[in-house]
């Protein structure tokens, strides 16, 4: 089982709306994937249909009182679950203090998860916190979408720097653009500008468009509402590079 | 206890039943399926009696439990057909004990359509997901269509959603719950049984049935066993048919013997000939067969250069494709057919085309029990009389009065204490095993002879070739000299005193 998260310190830069995608395409190339919403603003949970409710409350979840296993909600896509967000997450980082490794208790939460699932993705909230501290603890891969400005590029290395720092276990750090808007010359000129070494940056980049803004509509991945689309393609091709981060590159899908 | 999940419902009661269901139930059209699969097992139904199902789903071969339905390995099927060595190699290891030397074939061939339905909670999320199947059995030019399929799919976090669907499904009128497998189902619609046929004969008389009426029914059965192996032996699937249509042969021929005169005297001496006839007609190629499959233990005894046996092996083939061409021609003559027809006529249930023979109306009992212990009482005396001077005949001859006393004991075995009759059995094989023994390597000895012979006379066959031939020749007289010698003690524990008596208690003891 590998882990990828979803992550970036900004809010609103696309996280949840990648999330979904991939997670629906790593399902459809059948890898068993669990999307774990820990988002108390529950968007991913939304977009699955799925009530933000986990019985007996976030609390007893978080701190391993309660099986994860009853949590889990089938998505309407086959070989997709959810983890479903819960509003009592806003005090997540409160939940896991009281741990007795404050930073390894989701690690340790997913860890039972690895019969069941090939994949778990995280989407984050977007802070830094206790909870992203465990995070990068716990994942394989950290996803972190950027809109291309030249402050966005040096938070991102600012966050290359917190993890390199951690103790133990790191993730794999990538960043990819995130609504890229062709007709702003900013936009252009960030991504012509990057040096082309930075292996740290994927090749795929998510256009902006309005089939991505409508999934709070359409309440679908972009990859089954609009799969012809320009976004629909960038997050397959994103998959791909994700795909070959986590599982090696050539590596077969899974049975 | 929780609603089941599967159910059947006739075709022409859904559009009522799926209106009721409606009403209470918002379902939606999710998707639709098209997927063909062919249940394959071999003819006497060994996977099955196995406890395994095998379909060939799209480019798949799964092996699944037939009582659970969890699948329990998976292969890759490369072309259509499975045949026993084509198995794909997971498959091979874990299915070759159960198989033998039995080819698979289809057994029924299933298109279904289906259609994915979807119940929706208010969010419009599904909660819970009805599967509804129709399906069309085609088999032999056969074609069937089933009964709906209904089966409720639960998801994950939502099984109360999943228990309601059951319950609403199983309060409507039409809708079963379902009692048999697809698999069933489809084998059903083909006219066959799960384990319909089986080489082992069981017979259920009782002693006061008449000898004719008794006989008939053991005939009748032979018969059915030849008719259903037929297209087996002449589309050759495996040498099993072969086999099994010759052992029928032959019981029929020993119950013309021992059963003599329950049928018009005149009639049993013209059959008695067209089942020799029909005997020798299957003996070439038989013979042949088992010489090919010896050939991995024939390459196993000369050891390394094991290559040296291929001309032999091409030779061997060879001829066998010509017996069974000829054999093929046989199965196909008029004659065969005339066979047949009359026999079937002559030994009929309700209407035989005719009466009773002069001991046509003797009980059963009493002359299975005259016939059992004439038989043997010749075993227990020809074998005393063998020792290590008589000739391989008497052995031959031996050999065949088991096989007769064998057959009386399997017809008759439902007159008799199964214990007894059991353990009769069991002594009985090991015997007859020794027999086998000793004038199967004789007559493979002979033909291997006759082969050198010829591949001699080929003059292009490499030296090599006949050494290895003539060390088998070697191999197979000392293994027949083994038997011989190992006789005396086989034989005097089937005449010891305990077997003696368990004989005339047989006969006796009335269960
Ligand atoms: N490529 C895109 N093109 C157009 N709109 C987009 C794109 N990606 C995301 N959006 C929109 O931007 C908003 C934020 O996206 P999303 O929820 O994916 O980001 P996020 O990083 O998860 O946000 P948050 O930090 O609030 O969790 C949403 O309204 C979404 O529809
Ligand atoms: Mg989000």
């Amino acid at each position: 089982m590998r882990t990828v998260a979803t992550y970036s310190i900004k809010g609103g830069v696309g996280k949840t709306s990648a999330a979904l995608n991939l997670a629906y395409l790593a399902a459809r190339d059948g890898q068993r994937t669990l999307v774990w919403d820990l988002d108390p603003q529950a968007a991913a949970t939304f977009l699955f249909r799925v009530r933000p409710r986990i019985k007996g409350g976030g609390k007893a979840l978080v701190r391993g009182k309660r099986d994860i296993d009853d949590a889990i909600k089938a998505t309407d896509f086959p070989g997709l679950d959810l983890l479903p967000a819960d509003f009592s997450y806003r005090h997540m980082d409160l939940m896991l203090d009281d741990a007795k490794r404050p930073t390894r208790q989701l690690g340790k939460l997913l860890k039972p998860l690895s019969l069941d699932y090939d994949l778990v993705v995280l989407d984050c909230p977007p802070s830094i916190s206790l909870v992203s501290e465990n995070v990068f603890q716990a994942a394989d891969l950290l996803l972190v979408p950027l809109i291309p400005t030249t402050l966005s590029l040096r938070t991102f290395d600012q966050l290359l720097g917190v993890v390199a720092a951690l103790d133990g276990r790191r993730p794999d750090v990538r960043a990819f653009f995130s609504m890229v808007d062709g007709r702003k010359r900013l936009h252009a000129d960030i991504m012509r500008d990057l040096p082309h070494n930075r292996s740290d940056i994927l090749k795929a980049s998510v256009p902006s468009a309005t089939d991505v803004e409508r999934m709070g509509l359409t309440r679908q991945p972009v990859v089954v509402s609009n799969p012809g689309g320009r976004a629909a393609q960038a997050y397959t091709a994103l998959w791909q590079e994700c795909h070959d981060a986590l599982f090696g590159p050539g590596a077969g899908t899974a049975p | 206890m929780s609603a089941p999940k599967e159910f059947t419902c006739a075709a022409d009661d859904w559009a009522r039943a799926s209106k009721e269901i409606y009403q209470r139930m918002a379902l939606s059209i999710e998707a639709e399926q098209v997927r063909s699969l062919m249940f394959l097992d071999t003819f006497d139904w060994r996977l099955y009696r196995a406890g395994y199902v095998l379909a060939h789903v799209d480019d798949t071969l799964e092996l699944s439990d037939r009582e659970t339905g969890t699948v329990v390995a998976r292969a890759a099927a490369h072309n259509g057909t499975a045949m026993n060595g084509e198995l794909p190699g997971k498959l091979r290891g874990r299915l070759a004990g159960v198989l033998g030397l039995r080819a698979l074939a289809a057994v029924a061939s299933v298109d279904s359509s289906s259609v994915v339905l979807a119940a929706r909670n208010d969010d419009a999320k599904t909660v819970a997901r009805l599967v509804l199947s129709d399906s069309r059995v085609d088999h032999g030019g056969r074609r069937a269509t089933l009964k709906y399929r209904l089966s409720v799919v639960p998801l994950r976090g939502y099984d109360r959603h999943a228990s309601r669907l059951s319950e609403e499904l199983a309060g409507t009128a039409g809708v079963e719950p379902i009692s048999s497998s697809l698999f069933e189902e489809a084998v059903a619609a083909t006219g066959r049984r799960p384990g319909d046929y089986t080489s082992k004969l069981s017979l259920d008389l009782n002693r006061d049935v008449s000898t004719y009426d008794a006989a008939r029914l053991i005939y009748r059965t032979l018969l059915q066993v030849m008719n259903a192996n037929r297209a087996g032996v002449v589309q050759e699937l495996d040498t099993e048919y072969l086999h099994d249509f010759r052992v029928a042969v032959r019981r029929t021929r020993s119950a013309l013997k021992e059963l003599a005169g329950s049928l018009p005297v005149e009639l049993e001496n013209r059959f008695r000939d067209e089942f020799r006839w029909l005997g020798q007609a299957t003996t070439p190629t038989r013979d042949l067969d088992v010489c090919l499959l010896e050939f991995p233990a024939f390459r196993q005894r000369v050891g390394v250069s094991s290559g040296d046996l291929d001309p032999l092996h091409a030779l061997v083939s060879d001829e066998k494709r010509r017996a069974h061409a000829r054999l093929r021609t046989e199965l196909r003559s008029t004659r065969y057919q005339r066979l047949c027809k009359e026999w079937s006529r002559a030994v009929d249930a309700e209407a035989p085309s005719t009466g009773a023979g002069p001991v046509g109306t003797t009980s059963i009992g009493e002359l299975a029990d005259a016939r059992i212990r004439r038989v043997a009482r010749h075993v227990l005396r020809d074998g005393s009389r063998i020792d290590d001077a008589s000739p391989a005949e008497s052995l031959h001859d031996l050999r065949k009065r088991c096989k007769e006393l064998r057959y009386l004991l399997e017809f008759f075995s439902s007159l008799y204490e199964p214990k007894l009759h059991r353990s009769l059995l069991v002594e009985l094989k090991a015997l007859q095993l020794n027999l086998g023994q000793f004038q199967d390597t004789q007559v493979q000895r002979h033909a291997l002879e006759e082969y050198a012979e010829r591949l001699l006379e080929a003059k292009k066959t490499p030296a090599a070739a006949l050494l290895a031939i003539g060390r088998l020749v070697a191999v197979l007289e000392d293994q027949q000299r083994t038997a011989r010698t190992e006789f005396a003690d086989r034989f005097s524990e089937f005449a010891g005193a305990k077997n003696r008596s368990r004989l005339s208690a047989l006969t006796e003891a009335r269960p």
